[in-house]
């Protein structure tokens, strides 16, 4: 048999499509005509977005959703006013410095900064027409790169590119990623000149210069940790030598660690931090490393069942796609020698997604509110509640500077928009958490939350000036 | 093989006329439909992806080149919109408390079911897969699949036979085509 037939086989559906696709598809034309040429950038990219697509940076793995049961508070409720929609990523890397990027429903995408904790925003950069790619990697007060697919038709009219600055955001520049290399997987740069581009077709490639110029270092040809995965393709260097990239083979696979000392020309399984982890069969899923400098860092992994269980309503009640997974433990190991050695892994006592600020002093975000180590997880706080938020919104992507100066941000779920949740299991040591991966269509509203006194309080920070 | 270049139905669309937009739509609804479902391989997202691909060109009816056919046009979009779409779920993660219990479920099951043509499929990278539904699974002549994905015929030829290699394997029992 032959591919077409093999094809044709493979892919054959029952009355599909609905013959009501047509109709449908007619339907959500506007009476209007067709767009004039000068409109059709922005229209586009806002057509998508009213489609029910939303383009969002979905590799932020210590991103969360909405849960399905809201955690038990005493904290007041915050109102949120400034809410709106389309944050792709936020970093504060100072108490006073931080940065937002937005993907607007009229398809802008832009940048803004904050030199006073959040008090006031201001609008570094704008792109019209632009799907956001990758994360965006927003390095410190000065460097911040953006990435990005410029929309043509035909699609690949336009590469990717990447668009940076080294002045605080005063000044951007773009830097095109290598011609014919599929789409953005990840980005990173460890400084002005040195960074890395993941590439869909497999290829890796090293900048020395800011992106001027890309060298091609790897491909997947060879390197299966380069194999393009559409569920996970994460990409870190702690220095031009030394770099991590976690791939995920599948959808029920769970993270692989790989290593490279040499720049990325050749990569290593780094299998230690999970070394007896887990019981056979059972899912294992390696973060990225966290580095607090070129020695010190630490790995965390989480351990779950191989095989699926039943999914919880009201997320099975959506008629979307759903793997859930009992979750089974999270360990952490830690290495002093820049990745040479790794200790034996260890389970963590708390529930939740831990962020490390450094190797002593760690914050853990579970169902029962916030808590915190300073002896690296020998002893923990009793959870702070976290902030009674209003119906249908949860938190989000928490960032603690220290164990006082935070943020949060928090995000509502477009409930009945939403059209694919994928579940995924994960937890701590003997809790009850999940993890969860939503995969919808229609872009959450959020807001951002800050506290200074470890989470005792927060409140909201306000949005304005991000247009 | 996809037919779907009545110029005046486009002269009349760029106009307005919704009416010679779907007689144009009408064709390609289909094969736009199987292709997207290879693409993303779940029929629910495939059918949005063409309805979405249809009312980005609609809007977009003045990008279509003069005397270009619209069926490998609109194929492109297609194509593009199935990237948006894998690219742009929105994921994010988060673990709460609550232990769910229960056997494994079906989903799970049917989810795994998928043949291994399937999975391989899904393996590839998307300008290889894309280039090789259109071209086996669609009947699209290179050039027309060229023109869909915005490159030349050697950068076709290249995807197709990337793929194909990759395909083989991880099929080690398939054939060529």
């Amino acid at each position: 048999m032959g591919i077409t037939e093999e094809l044709n086989q493979a892919l054959q559906v029952d009355d599909f499509p609905s013959s009501s696709l047509l109709p449908r598809t007619m339907m959500r034309l506007e009476e209007s005509p067709p767009a004039s040429k000068r409109w059709q950038a922005v229209a586009g990219v806002a057509a998508v977005l009213l489609a029910g697509v939303v383009v969002g940076a979905i590799r932020f793995a210590h991103v969360g959703h909405r849960p399905v049961q809201p955690a038990v508070t005493s904290q007041p409720a915050v109102s949120l006013p400034s809410a709106q929609k389309g944050l792709m990523s936020y970093r504060f890397v100072t108490p006073q410095v931080g940065w937002v990027s937005v993907f607007r429903p009229d398809g802008r995408t832009v940048v803004a900064k904050t030199s006073d904790g959040g008090k006031h925003w201001e609008r570094q950069f704008q792109l019209e027409d632009v799907y956001p790619g990758v994360p965006d990697d927003f390095l410190n007060a000065s460097i911040a790169v953006i990435g990005g697919q410029q929309q043509g038709i035909p699609p690949t009219t336009f590469p990717p590119a990447l668009w940076i600055t080294i002045d605080g955001g005063a000044h951007w520049e773009m830097r095109a990623a290598p011609a014919d290399s599929g789409s953005l997987l990840a980005v990173d740069f460890i400084d002005a000149a040195h960074g890395w581009l993941w590439m869909g077709e497999g290829f890796l490639y090293q900048t020395v210069d800011g992106g001027r110029h890309w060298i091609s270092v790897a491909s997947s040809e060879t390197t299966p940790a380069l194999a393009w995965s559409e569920v996970r393709s994460e990409l870190k260097f702690v220095s031009p030598t030394l770099g991590w990239i976690i791939n995920a083979p599948s959808r029920n696979a769970g993270g692989v660690l790989y290593v490279t000392r040499d720049g990325g020309r050749s990569w290593g399984l780094e299998n230690r931090p999970a070394v007896g982890v887990g019981v056979p069969g059972s899912r294992i899923s390696v973060d990225l490393p966290t580095f607090f400098n070129d020695r010190d860092g630490i790995v965390q992994v989480t351990v779950s069942s191989s095989s699926p269980i039943a999914c919880p309503s009201p997320a099975s009640s959506s008629g979307s796609t759903m793997i859930c997974y009992k979750p089974l433990g999270t360990y952490v190991s830690m290495t002093g020698d820049g990745g040479q050695t790794w200790s034996t892994p260890r389970p963590l006592a708390v529930d939740g997604t831990v962020s490390f600020i450094d190797t002593r002093r760690w914050i853990a975000r579970g169902p029962g509110g916030i808590s915190t180590t300073t002896d690296a997880g020998v002893s923990w706080s009793g959870p702070r509640p976290l902030p009674q938020l209003p119906a249908g919104w949860g938190p989000n992507q928490v960032e603690l500077l220290d164990l006082k100066q935070g943020w949060m941000s928090v995000q509502d779920s477009p409930e009945g928009e939403g059209r694919r949740i994928a579940i995924f299991g994960s937890a701590a040591a003997g809790s009850t958490g999940l993890m969860h991966i939503r995969i919808s269509g229609t872009a959450p509203r959020f807001a951002l939350l800050a506290t200074d006194d470890g989470g005792a309080h927060w409140t909201e920070v306000q949005l304005a000036g991000l247009d | 093989m996809i037919d779907g270049s009545g110029l005046d139905l486009v002269d009349r669309a760029r106009a307005g006329d919704k009416r010679a937009f779907e007689e144009l739509l009408q064709p390609l609804i289909a094969p736009a439909a199987c292709f997207a479902f290879g693409m993303v391989q779940d029929r629910e997202e495939a059918e949005d992806v063409v309805q979405d691909a249809g009312l980005k060109a609609w809007r977009r009816l003045g990008n279509l080149r003069e005397g270009a056919p619209f069926g490998p046009w609109f194929f492109g979009i297609v194509a593009n919109q199935c990237r948006t779409s894998l690219r742009s779920r929105w994921r994010r993660v988060l673990r709460f408390g609550e232990l769910f219990g229960g056997d494994p479920v079906s989903a799970e099951a049917e989810f795994l079911r998928g043949a291994d043509l399937r999975q391989a499929l899904k393996a590839l990278p998307r300008d290889q897969r894309a280039a090789i539904l259109l071209h086996f699974y669609m009947d699209l002549p290179l050039d027309q699949v060229a023109v869909s994905l915005g490159i030349s015929m050697a950068g076709v030829k290249s995807r197709i036979n990337r793929g194909l290699r990759r395909l083989r394997l991880a099929l080690p029992g398939s054939e060529d085509a």
